[in-house]
């Protein structure tokens, strides 16, 4: 942790005590009211080990940039920057397909103390520690990375032990105070100060507007949303606004704190195709530069920043909640606007190098002969854009089914088209444009414990650009994206309720699948044991499909105290 | 620089709004109105029944007993779901979940609830929370119920390891509540007219207290509620046990020596078969309602081939509005339900519980359902 970091969250913890001593001594006359008798600190948490197992094999994924479309006379070889990425991309591998895919051991600590907690006054301060250790690197060497590699770079394999969560590792200690907030609650308003994780939405698995806090994607989406989810310095407030109907709501967010996603290392099991090939290309341009293997005057940089914590920067949201009472039941709703950074940085290609000419800030594209001459970007910088996200939320019964949706307009968010092929002006290859998502879900259970839960999600590019790709791969993208999920879980009388199955099936129509399967046995009160497997099915750059090599058997065992 | 200025007048701002609204706290006073018995009935006589043979036969009981089957369960519903109170403050009450073989999975829950004036057309609000185990620490049900007899009552459910609330459909009560033998429907939300009632006719309770409870394995479960002198005697020795006074305030550890109410014992009772009127797990449910104040003692369930698969308990105690002082209203106290097919119970008992306390309306909506640390 850098000192600025430390010399930040020090400041902020200090305004947290000071706010809480101040509130303290104005309200003295009612602090220790425990009428219950309840104690008033409560410490409970868990410690967990999950393991896994692959049972596929992974020999890395060949030739990760295969874009043939503005050199077709070149035939299999196609782009002549692909040759140079291919070489130098570094790919996870499996070597055996009961190799050890993970060994996680993790501790979660939570601490609550009531300094105030009146029938209808409260005031408390929370904490949570949450820390792992991923000794999968130590335990087998049947996992790593493979690169191909020319001369001069990074050949041969390795252990992945350095790029798959090593700052998850306990001996830092960024993200190991994990949530610290203070919470005062009175019939008007429930106000939350600190470091706190927000959640907007009513859908599983997909994140159409729980975009308020930025997530750890190292472990794709297969971590707890507890865990994943990076909680930020921020000011929660929601207000009832209506004396006599405090069911509705104003809610106000103020977030001054940026974090960004993390994204997957080179290198990890869980790294996306599309971050392998901007890894490779970025790997294979610097070499090129390195090397002076197009001309002395080819310089390449790669440029990343993040935005200031300033007030301009800060991330603002409001939400409106409420339940409007209908003749055949009530109706909840939200409709929620959030001026938010996207957490995952857009990749700017800022100008090329054309043999002959040099560098070039623009073209006038001609398919298939411009580009050809086109070898490299000059430089490429990773930046956070801000976006704006309008969106509703419902629940509503019918009959025997609970229905419940959400959709988000998301505008100014930044989308990848193909550099070379997307127009009169070339240079970079993202576009502002603007997203429709939705989803729709129903929860119903059947045979007095049978749990189904089902979902469509659309993803809609709205006037969607030409030459719209998924990335750095410049992978055709699609307007509409579709996805179905589908959930099943039934716990079993014969064991008292201690025993349970579940399945979570999701099907993207690009014919990807991902099944998770799963018993779990509640061994003893504090004991939890479960044994399941992840299943993907599909192709590579596919959400899904792209970790068919990933799929895995899973053991976890936690003690709660 | 920048930041701390910033962060300086950030909690200020945070400070100032947290004060002023706390000043304006005590000048609310939201006073919401409790319903008579009287009022409540009337509730149910506008609602047309349509069966005429059903009609006779509540006429005809009317005649023999002075009341009938269908206005008896009324009343009964009037108690079950604390009607008579303004509101109902179970500031804690254990919940374990006792297996056959011996086993038993402790749940410490709060509870609280409050009634709407009738023109609101909203008949209760509640809450129910789980205090521990850690699973389940934090796991909020909110419901709410309706005077209207074909109105369904509407659920929600905060799950914690999501941080999101979730709809729970009205039409699945005959699921498990959380884990125990209880459904969603004996938590008091069967509307009067989904069954149809008749006395079968009126006996004492019995006064040999039930062998089947304390035959229960682990009974130390529950010891703290009776005297465990008083466990395995039945008859006149059974009732000569003291009965509980009052109730209580939570301590721990818990105070071993409570007795159950003798109440339960003797009294007579209007005994009401009941059949449900939908697709449901019980074909018929046989009644035992204390004669003076209606409310049900015990009810036995039967499946279609009359085989009896669950028995459910409860006992009254009366409460006031300070916990631990005797009162003046009947409240439900400790509750015992067994599901004979599979040998699971369900144990619940009040520790502490108070009427009339100043809970506010706020504490029932789906913006307070995210606790501290959940």
């Amino acid at each position: 942790m850098s000192a600025k970091r430390k010399n930040i969250l020090s400041l902020k913890i200090l305004i947290l005590l000071v706010m809480v001593f101040s509130v303290m001594a104005f309200m003295c006359q009612c602090a220790f009211a425990l009428e219950t008798g309840s104690p008033r600190l409560e410490v409970w948490g868990y410690v967990q080990n999950e393991s896994a197992w692959h049972y596929t094999s992974n020999p890395g994924l060949k030739n990760i940039f295969k874009y043939k479309t503005v050199a077709p006379g070149l035939g299999n070889f196609g782009h002549p920057a692909a040759f140079l990425v291919n070489r130098l991309s570094q790919q996870n591998i499996v070597k055996n397909r009961d190799s050890l895919m993970m060994f996680e051991n993790s501790f979660n600590m939570k601490m609550l103390y009531k300094i105030l907690d009146c029938q209808n006054q409260k005031l408390s301060v929370f904490g949570r520690i949450y820390t792992l250790v991923d000794s999968v690197n130590d335990l087998t060497n049947d996992i790593g990375w493979r690169a191909g590699g020319l001369p001069g770079a990074r050949r041969g394999e390795g252990n992945a032990g350095h790029y798959y969560r090593n700052d998850m590792h306990w001996r830092t200690t960024e993200r190991i105070p994990r949530e610290f907030y203070v919470d005062y609650n009175i019939p008007q308003m429930d106000l939350r100060i600190g470091k706190q994780m927000i959640v907007w939405g009513e859908i599983d698995g997909f994140r159409l507007l729980d975009l308020v806090n930025p997530f750890d994607l190292r472990e794709f989406i297969l971590d707890d949303y507890e865990d994943s989810r990076i909680p930020q310095w921020s000011v929660d407030l929601k207000w009832r606004f209506l004396e006599n109907k405090p069911d509705q709501y104003l809610e106000f967010v103020f977030i001054p704190d940026f974090e960004a996603n993390q994204i997957m290392k080179e290198g990890s099991q869980w790294a996306v195709d599309e971050l392998k090939v901007y890894y490779a290309g970025d790997r294979a341009f610097s070499y090129v530069d390195k090397y002076n293997l197009f001309s002395r005057r080819y310089h390449y940089e790669n440029k990343y920043s993040e935005p200031a914590e300033t007030i301009e920067n800060s991330n603002y949201g409001v939400r409106y909640g409420g339940v409007k009472q209908m003749k055949g039941g009530a109706l909840s709703y939200t409709f929620s606007y959030l001026y938010t950074w996207d957490y995952s940085w857009a990749p700017f290609v800022k100008g090329w190098y054309m043999p002959g000419v040099g560098n070039v800030n623009s073209h006038h594209s001609i398919p298939g002969i411009t580009d050809l001459f086109l070898l490299a970007p000059t430089t490429i910088e990773r930046k956070y854009n801000r976006i704006h996200v309008f969106g509703a939320t419902f629940n509503k019964v019918i009959g025997k089914w609970a229905f419940r949706g959400e959709g988000a307009l998301s505008l100014h968010k930044y989308l990848a088209v193909d550099p070379l092929l997307s127009g009169k002006n070339g240079q970079s290859m993202e576009r502002k444009g603007n997203t429709l998502d939705y989803c729709l879900g129903f929860d119903r259970t059947v045979f007095t414990d049978w749990f189904l839960s089902g979902q469509i999600i659309q993803n809609i590019v709205l006037d969607a650009p030409g030459h719209m790709v998924k990335g750095l791969s410049l992978k055709e993208r699609k307007a509409l994206d579709t996805h179905f999920t589908f959930v099943v879980s039934k716990p079993f009388k014969r064991f008292n309720d201690q025993v349970g199955i579940s399945a979570l099936i999701a099907y993207g129509t690009v014919g990807e699948w991902w099944m998770a399967p799963k018993i779990w046995w509640e061994v003893t009160q504090n004991i939890k044991a479960s044994l399941g497997a992840q299943i993907f099915l599909g192709q590579h750059y596919d959400t899904l499909g792209q970790f068919n090599r990933n799929s895995n058997i899973y053991t976890m065992l936690k003690y709660s105290f | 620089m920048m930041k701390t200025k910033r962060g300086f007048i950030f909690s200020i701002i945070a400070l100032s709004i947290m004060l002023s609204f706390s000043l304006s706290t005590q000048t609310l006073a939201e006073e919401v109105t409790g319903i008579t018995l009287e009022k409540y009935l009337e509730q149910y006589k506008g609602v047309a029944i349509k069966d005429p043979a059903y009609i006779a036969q509540l006429e005809k009981e009317r005649k023999e007993y002075g009341i009938s089957a269908r206005d008896i369960q009324v009343m009964n519903l009037y108690y079950m779901k604390f009607m008579q109170f303004k509101t109902w403050d179970v500031a804690f009450g254990r919940l374990p979940l006792l297996r056959e073989d011996g086993q038993v999975r402790e749940r410490v829950v709060t509870r609280q609830q409050m009634t709407m004036p009738p023109e609101s057309g909203i008949e209760v609000k509640g809450n129910f929370a789980f205090l521990s185990p850690n699973e389940v620490r934090g796991m909020k049900a909110l419901m709410i119920t309706y005077y209207s007899p074909t109105k369904e009552s509407d659920y929600w459910m905060y799950v914690p390891s999501l941080r999101k609330i979730r709809r729970i459909s009205a039409a699945d009560r005959d699921d498990s509540f959380f884990g125990s033998d209880c459904t969603w429907a004996d938590a008091a939300d069967i509307k009067v007219d989904e069954e149809k009632h008749r006395i079968l006719r009126e006996a004492p309770y019995p006064t040999q207290w039930d062998a089947k409870i304390y035959d229960e394995p682990d009974t130390a479960a529950w010891e703290h509620v009776f005297d465990p002198s008083c466990a395995g005697k039945v008859g006149e020795e059974r009732d000569k046990c003291q009965g509980i006074k009052n109730n209580y305030p939570f301590k721990f550890p818990l105070d071993p020596g409570r007795k159950p109410v003798t109440d339960n014992l003797g009294p007579m009772c209007y005994v009401v078969e009941s059949i449900p009127q939908w697709p449901t797990y019980y074909a018929k449910k046989i009644t035992w309602y204390h004669k003076d104040y209606k409310f049900s003692l015990c009810q036995d369930y039967y499946d279609e081939r009359g085989r009896h698969i669950k028995y459910f308990k409860r006992t009254y105690i009366k409460i006031g509005e300070q916990p631990g002082v005797p009162g003046t209203t009947w409240s439900q106290n400790w509750w015992f339900v067994k599901t004979l097919t599979t040998g699971h119970a369900t144990f619940h008992d009040v520790i502490s519980q108070v009427a009339n306390t100043p809970i506010k309306e706020y504490q029932f909506t789906q913006s307070s359902m995210v606790g501290t640390g959940r």
